[in-house]
């Protein structure tokens, strides 16, 4: 995929995010946002790495998450164990799950906001 | 480094965890982490009059300035999940199990690096709030 089909890919998750959290899918609207990180890690390394094809490694997008905002390894961490595997476990309580989903979106708006500008978008 | 600094427990716990970390002791470093970062959680909590003994208060407190007071903190449960992950890896609990989740050895120098800001930043609200 390329930068673009990166970002459209993450912006379009965040929206299957709202529709799913509407229709009480709190599981998939989780992984959703999850998605959408990745998404956006992935875009932001394309553009460091000048628009290669080959996707982030998982230590690769730690690595990555862990350079480019502050408490950025925190961030994707929290992202990564309550969202991901909140859509395995369904383990999250609703007012811990509309937090996490609530810091996992402002992690992808900050993300994105780093790709695009970046990118020179 | 002052004083102050070289005597916070906070700060001591972190060097226990480089030590273990140089020694390739990665269950020790990650344990001697999730300390660090208590100790950094229960300094703030004694200063703000919060109870603070154990993780369960420290989820609890933490939660609580990243509801109400994101102006002193940001983030606050964030950091403190970050170090819970690392008494996870400790005690080969459920994350440290899945591949997917686990931290690998050579990710210890990111993940000290990332707990030390951590610790840092509980440290200098604590300093702040100090009265």
């Amino acid at each position: 995929m390329q930068i673009e089909q990166h970002l459209a890919a993450s912006r379009r998750f965040l929206d299957d995010a709202v529709t799913l959290e509407s229709e009480n899918s709190h599981m998939g609207a989780a992984e959703m946002i999850w998605g959408a990180t990745v998404q956006a890690l992935e875009a932001i390394g394309h553009i460091s790495a000048g628009n290669v094809r080959a996707h982030l490694s998982r230590n690769g997008r730690r690595r990555l998450a862990a350079s480019i905002v502050n408490d950025g390894l925190a961030k994707y961490y929290r992202a990564q164990n309550d969202l991901h595997g909140h859509f395995y476990k369904g383990n999250l309580e609703p007012q811990s799950r509309a937090e996490s989903m609530g810091q996992g979106r402002d992690y992808v708006a900050e993300l994105l906001s780093i790709a695009v500008s970046s990118a020179g978008q | 480094m002052s004083t102050g600094a070289k005597l916070n427990p906070a700060r001591d716990l972190l060097r226990q965890a480089q030590l273990a970390y140089d020694n390739c002791d990665d269950k020790s470093c990650a344990r001697f982490l999730w300390e660090a970062t208590f100790s950094s959680i229960q300094q703030l909590a004694a200063q703000m009059g919060h109870p603070c003994q154990d993780a369960a208060q420290a989820k609890e407190f933490t939660r609580y300035l990243e509801r109400e007071h994101s102006e002193k903190i940001r983030h606050a449960y964030t950091l403190f999940f970050f170090g819970l992950g690392m008494l996870d890896h400790a005690e080969e609990g459920e994350w440290s199990q899945d591949p997917e989740f686990a931290w690998t050895f050579p990710e210890f120098p990111m993940v000290i690096k990332e707990v030390t800001r951590i610790v840092e930043t509980f440290i200098a609200q604590s300093e702040a709030t100090k009265p």
